[in-house]
């Protein structure tokens, strides 16, 4: 169980969007927000969103057409911009499309560069509809795999979710208009929990996991006491609020996720007493995460608790695995069930056209494997090394 | 031979079968009497996909090393390699029993139970223990035995394996009725032969380049601070050529041991090379500095992978730390230039002993030469040259072989 007694302060964070997704919902976010974190947009053609343009050397200003090497370029020749970007930041929320091409290849190249420099960094990125065909999404996953490696968190928001809740007739934009707002409210929600609630006190990994359950799965509750009362306090709602919002009793408190705010006068003793009897009520304390920081705005200690229900033991707390989905299985069984009362026929036909056409074509497919195609992924920080390097790194070779 | 002792060693490589049998005359002399290498196929990153074609493959070699011999070879020494191969730090603390606060042979056991206690994941086991420095009281000794303190750790650097991987290979040796002996990782055999020492004491990384995988080990006052592998080797530079130029794979190894460089200089865009070099039907030129750039390319990149790896302890270590390279692929020209501009250390390119004919120094063969040092130095008695590396693997095995 970590501990940590340092908020981060609001002017060290920065926001990126990538690519016109990004940017959209970045740019979104900086409207309404009032915040004093730094809002930026970076694409490389940008268009109708107000985004600052980037690898112009290499793309002379058009899109990166899903090859995601070639915003691996753009980073490269962009490296001393982004270092400095970084250099003032604690911490760093990026969003963008996992399969496009400037956002997909520029954002693990830029969780790398954060990890290496110390900024936490959590991404947001979208995965692209089933539609878009096999290569796309394996890049995606590809994508997503490295971002996992390098980030602190990364929830995902797929736009397969989103084309379920529009009428078939209607353009597959509105389902990504429909993941942009989500996505906005999602970032947005999270900067306000990290700013005013100190929620960054926490081991932040936690934060993939509070962010794909879905909010009628967890319960927050803020409670506001002495520590000895509070945590009786605490324990008490926490159980009255799991069967209210829980009916069916199967489903069990599986993990906890705490954190405790105070003033200058939360001591870590303190701390380690709510740490202890919670722990006791709830038993097993490797499921249990706790966070303290102290705020001087504060007056009284204030304990903030996430608890994650029937989550059972499928869920692996910050595995990595580009295989399964990392997402709580709970998410994974309403998706199923909403699979099965809404056939996807137009989406198979979708993705024969689309394929058909070869409009979403990437270089880092399995067909670039070469002699190694029959063998398994040779992944090592989410890049498969089978992949000629000249391909994954970019490199124009004249043949 | 009366007298005298037979030992062998194996290397089952991703590109050929070495195997090489030698006569222990007495502690101080070996006499090779038999070596065989034979081009291996059914293997990719040194991982068997084709238990046939090896079987037939290992049947050659061997075949023909007992010919030359004139023996029937009954056990070898045999390399693993592969990235299922997975090494850890762990380390066992033991308080000091005796009155008086004086190390005993009792305590300095403890401590190493305790090591090498640690639980792993199930279906993977131990295939090596390389002894580090005990520390008592944190202070590093060598040999703990009656030094003062109260309290005894022992550092270990554990190697685990994939079972099931681990078994492929001594299966099929146990087909031709050969008993494995032991087990050594290639790295560890590799840096026996091409290194001294003198040179594992002042701080050694020993890189392995292969086929289908690359071994490193780093060294540091004769300890073995770490390992590592990577599935990345020969095969990889010759499948990114082939992809390239989509041309055959045999085009492509040639073109990469005919023209292949490590560092894309002294060529200039008009350079070319024939891909098959007799102008008939299908021959075409290729541009020379594409094939060096692709080559570097990927080079570099396994440098700086090995250059992640190692990083840390080096710095940790605050060492001055020199490279070695072996392995088929250090035949590449300027390849210790680039693996020094990416390692920012001084690199050479690593040479089997020189009491060895000259065709076994080529540095492919250093895996197999080093694991038969291994076999002479147990074979003789005198074990006292590699106490620390030294793997015990034997109860392992035959345990394997008995399942």
């Amino acid at each position: 169980m970590a501990v940590t007694l340092q908020p981060v302060s609001e002017n060290k964070i920065g926001v990126l969007g990538l690519g016109r997704l990004g940017s959209a919902i970045v740019n979104q976010i900086a409207a309404s927000s009032q915040l004093d974190a730094e809002f930026s947009c970076w694409d490389c053609a940008p268009e109708l969103e107000k985004a600052e343009l980037i690898g112009f050397q290499i793309t002379h200003g058009l899109s990166c057409r899903s090859q995601q090497e070639i915003g691996k370029s753009i980073f490269l020749i962009e490296q001393e911009r982004v270092k400095s970007w970084l250099s003032n930041k604690e911490l760093v929320i990026v969003t963008g499309s996992c399969a496009g091409g400037f956002a997909g290849g520029f954002m693990t190249e830029l969780a790398q560069m954060a990890k290496h420099d110390g900024v936490s960094l959590i991404a947001y990125p979208v995965m692209p509809f089933a539609f878009e065909g096999r290569k796309t999404m394996d890049a995606a996953k590809l994508c997503l795999g490295r971002l996992r490696e390098f980030s602190l968190a990364a929830a995902t928001l797929e736009l397969d979710d989103y084309l379920e809740r529009i009428p078939e007739t209607t353009p597959a934009t509105e389902a990504i208009d429909l993941c942009v707002a989500d996505m906005t409210h999602a970032i947005d929600t999270l900067l306000q929990l990290i700013l005013r609630e100190g929620l960054f006190a926490f081991n932040i990994e936690i934060l993939k996991n509070t962010f794909n359950l879905g909010i009628d799965k967890s319960i927050l509750l803020c409670k506001t006491a002495k520590p000895e009362e509070a945590v009786e306090d605490v324990v008490n709602a926490l159980v009255e609020q799991a069967d209210a919002k829980l009916p069916d009793r199967e489903l069990t408190i599986d993990r906890l996720m705490i954190t405790v705010l105070g003033d200058d006068n939360l001591s870590l003793s303190d701390v380690n007493q709510i740490n202890e009897k919670i722990s006791e009520r709830f038993g097993n304390p490797d499921k249990s995460h706790f966070g303290a920081c102290i705020d001087s705005r504060m007056s009284g200690l204030k304990l903030i608790v996430y608890a994650c229900i029937g989550l059972g033991d499928q869920f692996e707390l910050g595995a990595i695995s580009e295989e399964k989905s990392n997402e709580a299985p709970v998410k994974t069984v309403a998706r199923k069930a909403s699979r099965k009362t809404k056939p996807k026929k137009r989406r198979t036909s979708r993705a024969k056209i689309k394929d058909d056409q070869g409009l979403f074509d990437i270089i880092m497919s399995e067909s670039n494997r070469g002699y190694f195609e029959d063998t398994d992924l040779n992944l090592i920080d989410g890049e498969d090394m089978d992949v000629p390097t000249y391909l994954r790194r970019g490199l124009r070779i004249k043949t | 031979m009366a007298g005298s002792k037979i030992i062998g060693a194996l290397e089952i490589g991703t590109s050929k079968i070495s195997v090489l049998v030698a006569e222990v005359i007495d502690a101080y002399r070996l006499n090779i009497i038999g070596r065989a290498t034979v081009a291996n196929t059914g293997i990719k990153k040194g991982r068997i996909e084709d238990p046939r074609a090896v079987s037939r493959c290992l049947h050659e070699a061997i075949a023909e090393a007992e010919k030359v011999s004139g023996i029937n070879l009954k056990s070898i020494y045999l390399s693993i390699s592969g990235s299922h191969l997975q090494g850890r730090k762990q380390i066992g603390k033991a308080q000091i029993s005796h009155m008086a606060k004086l190390v005993t042979e009792h305590d300095v056991n403890r401590a190493n139970e305790e090591a090498k206690r640690h639980a792993i994941d199930e279906g993977r086991v131990y295939v090596q223990f390389m002894r580090n420095p005990y520390l008592i009281d944190g202070s590093p000794v060598d040999e703990p035995y009656s030094c003062k303190g109260s309290e005894i750790q022992a550092n270990y650097w554990a190697v685990d394996a994939d079972e099931g991987i681990l078994k492929e290979p001594i299966q099929v040796i146990n087909s031709f009725m050969v008993k494995v002996d032991e087990i050594f990782l290639g790295s560890i055999a590799s840096a026996q032969s091409v290194a001294t020492d003198d040179e594992k004491a002042a701080g050694l990384l020993v890189i392995d380049i292969g086929a289908g995988t690359t071994d490193y080990v780093l060294y540091h006052d004769r300890y073995v601070l770490q390992t590592g592998v990577f599935d990345i080797g020969g095969d990889h530079i010759t499948n990114d050529l082939s992809i390239a130029f989509r041309i055959a794979w045999e085009s492509a190894e040639n073109i990469k041991i005919q023209h292949g460089k490590a560092i894309a200089s002294g060529t200039s865009s008009e350079d070319w090379v024939w891909m098959m070099g007799d102008l008939s039907i299908g021959d075409r030129k290729l541009p020379l500095r594409s094939i060096q750039r692709i080559i570097n390319s990927r080079l570099e990149e396994l440098f700086m992978m090995v250059r992640r790896s190692v990083i840390d302890v080096i710095e940790q270590q605050d060492m001055q730390c020199k490279v070695v390279l072996c392995g088929g692929v250090t035949n590449m020209t300027s390849i210790e230039t680039l693996a020094s501009n990416v390692l920012k250390m001084p690199v050479t390119v690593g040479r089997n002993p020189d009491w060895l004919i000259p065709e076994l120094q080529k540095p492919e063969l250093s895996t197999v030469v080093g694991l038969l040092q291994f076999a002479f130095a147990d074979a003789s008695g005198d074990i006292k040259d590699e106490p620390k590396s030294k793997g015990g693997l034997l109860g392992k095995v035959s345990s394997f072989l008995t399942r």
